[in-house]
């Protein structure tokens, strides 16, 4: 294309980063799928504690839990990585559990509820955002208001609270009944913390469109409400969700993993990456790989969604652009 | 619906206010007792300089924005005020052509989709003629249906937009600068385009433009606007060639023509609508202002000619 002033779509280190953060993402997601197969085939229980377990070390079968290398050999410490694929691979636990067993299915719960949460967040978030930002006037201030007071309370200072209160008896909401261990009263508290992040710049995008002439015309036409916000101003919505998806599950995982941290996300013997912090807290200083590698697979995690969102975004404004 | 007599004005407007807070108590007055009407067949232009209300006088008279006091009357009917599902059944009757034809189509929607809503909303039955029969009446090639609106230029856009403002067979239709965005060889078209629907389907229409020039082709009857107010209204050729009030003797001057020097310009800007002068709002600007303008407001009166002008020494 000549006469363009921009190069088309986005550029070279833009392409790369997009395809880094989709093949990290790709793998995480795939290998959290992938984890009963490496139970199964390693022969190891991810949630029960295995104190007793042996593993096989250079040909010869060891105690998952060795005694401590002081001289009086008091304690026991778990069993460290030896990085051959196979049972024990990074090591155990205190409780001599699988430290890589818990760490894929710790990926399925992270990423389940970090990606549910970030769903229902936008959910919500967008149907406050179209009502807000279409009907303006009283529901809108209402709306948005109720907006500024959830946003103006720290996020994860309401969680918390939030976690501590639903955790001890559950989530009863009419006939409806949550157990307390269950994985939807972290997703709903998730959600609902960042709906006011997520719903600010909807807002703004729907007062925009709602004052477009395409709007009126359709007004004119004698369209209700309805009809003008699903088909008018949605289908102009889309590119905003699919840039703040990323962005919000990006959050949505932070926010699960400290909330687990704190024993008040995913609960025992569930596993969780912020859980497996947890666990290896007290292993810093003989086994630290059990809290550096759920860490370090939360900050991947969160670069590579935060990457794409921003890939994302640049390819719609390029589109923009170079479409008109 | 057609029992009411047809000598009685399709559309009529008595004593019209919007105004629009803009903030530490101030108010801008875009449309400040408004009065006309339209007769069934008829075409009105409202013409005056950019910001004098005429975007927003033409939303009031289909009732998509609501009038601070006054009334509109579309065929009998009190349309001002009401909610939009009032509204549901006299909207087919009366469509508006909106200004800028690029936003005025959802950039996601194709426009055969876009042009068929309309009918899809009133429940009313189509079929692959119905597209074809209105894009030939504005002068399009039907195979244009599944494309989108950024894909046209601005001239068939414009077409597209009177295309969607014809679906419903309204007996009203109310353009909003149908061509000043396009050139002088489209604005012709476009013209023509009007002049076939009006001969053909004897629509009633209201043409907004800041160009009396365009207006001379395309209205019956012209009704000038300054700052919010009709300052002149009558005939189009009497008024285009006997101009009463000095704003539409100066409108008119500022037209270019061949053989002609051009005249002075008009003096100054125009005033704001927040603070709108006493007296005659024209009085800062006027070449013939006299004290009496300043402190006394003009109201519209008849004078010979058949023609209504508000000023205290029309020419």
């Amino acid at each position: 294309m000549q006469g363009k002033p921009y190069p088309q779509g986005v550029g070279h280190a833009m392409r790369l980063n997009a395809w880094c953060a989709v093949v990290a993402l790709v793998f995480v997601v795939v290998s959290s799928l992938l984890a009963p197969l490496y139970a199964h085939f390693c022969g190891v229980d991810p949630f029960n504690s295995n104190v007793a377990g042996t593993a096989w070390r250079a040909g010869r079968s060891v105690d998952v839990m060795q005694p401590n290398a002081n001289p009086l050999h008091l304690g026991l410490s778990p069993l460290g990585p030896d990085w051959r694929l196979g049972a024990y691979m990074l090591g155990a636990d205190t409780q001599g559990r699988d430290v890589a067993a818990r760490l894929l299915y710790g990926g399925r719960s992270s990423l389940l509820i970090s990606g549910a949460s970030a769903m229902m967040c936008l959910l919500i978030a967008g149907s406050v955002a179209l009502w807000a930002g279409y009907k303006g006037g009283w529901s809108d201030i209402i709306l948005s208001r109720c907006m500024d007071i959830l946003w103006a309370i720290p996020v994860y200072l309401l969680a918390i609270s939030l976690s501590v209160v639903t955790l001890g008896h559950g989530l009863k909401l009419g006939p409806v009944h949550v157990e307390a261990d269950s994985f939807l009263i972290p997703i709903m508290i998730i959600a609902m913390v960042y709906v006011p992040y997520a719903a600010r710049s909807l807002r703004a995008q729907v007062k925009r469109l709602a004052c477009a002439e395409f709007v009126l015309a359709a007004r004119s036409a004698g369209a209700s409400d309805l009809r003008i916000i699903v088909r008018e101003i949605l289908p102009n919505l889309w590119p905003s969700f699919l840039v703040l998806a990323p962005l919000v599950m990006a959050l949505c995982l932070m926010a699960e993993s400290a909330l687990s941290f704190l024993s008040l996300g995913v609960q025992a013997p569930a596993a969780s990456w912020g859980t497996i912090i947890l666990d290896g807290e007290g292993l810093l200083y003989t086994r630290p790989l059990v809290a550096i590698a759920p860490g370090l697979l939360i900050a991947v995690t969160v670069l590579s969604l935060n990457v794409l969102g921003e890939v994302v975004q640049s390819a719609l404004d390029a589109s923009e652009r170079d479409g008109a | 619906m057609q029992g009411k007599a047809s000598s009685a004005p399709l559309l009529e407007v008595t004593n019209l206010h919007r105004r629009y807070p803009v903030g530490k108590g101030r108010v801008l007055h875009a449309v400040s007792g408004v009065s006309f009407t339209v007769r069934r067949g008829e075409a009105l232009a409202l013409v005056g300089e950019s910001g004098c209300g005429k975007s927003t006088l033409g939303r009031l008279l289909i009732a998509l924005d609501r009038p601070d006091e006054g009334e509109v009357r579309f065929d009998g009917q009190v349309i001002s005020g009401r909610s939009d599902r009032s509204l549901r059944a006299v909207r087919p009757r009366m469509q508006m052509v909106f200004q800028d034809s690029l936003s005025s189509f959802n950039p996601r929607r194709r426009v055969g989709d876009a042009l068929l809503e309309p009918l899809k909303i009133h429940g009313r039955s189509y079929d692959s003629s119905t597209l074809e029969r209105l894009l030939v009446q504005v002068g399009l090639p039907p195979d244009i249906v599944g494309r989108f609106p950024k894909t046209f230029s601005g001239g068939q856009r414009q077409r597209l937009n009177i295309a969607r403002a014809l679906v419903l067979q309204p007996e009203l239709l109310v353009a909003d600068e149908p061509v000043s965005a396009l050139d002088v060889s489209l604005q012709a078209q476009i013209i023509n385009v009007f002049h076939d629907l009006r001969a053909e389907l004897g629509l009633s229409c209201v043409f907004i433009s800041h160009d009396l020039s365009v207006v001379r082709q395309m209205a019956d009857r012209v009704a000038v606007m300054y700052l919010g107010r009709i300052v002149e209204l009558g005939e189009t050729l009497s008024l285009m060639k006997h101009p009463a009030h000095p704003y539409t003797r100066a409108l008119l001057e500022s037209i270019p023509r061949l053989h002609h020097p051009l005249p002075d310009a008009l003096q100054g800007d125009v005033p704001s609508p927040v603070d709108v002068p006493q007296g005659c709002p024209f009085h800062t600007r006027c070449p013939s202002v006299q004290s009496r303008c300043a402190h006394e407001r003009p109201v519209l009166r008849p004078v010979e000619g058949g023609r209504d002008v508000a000023c205290h020494y029309p020419v």
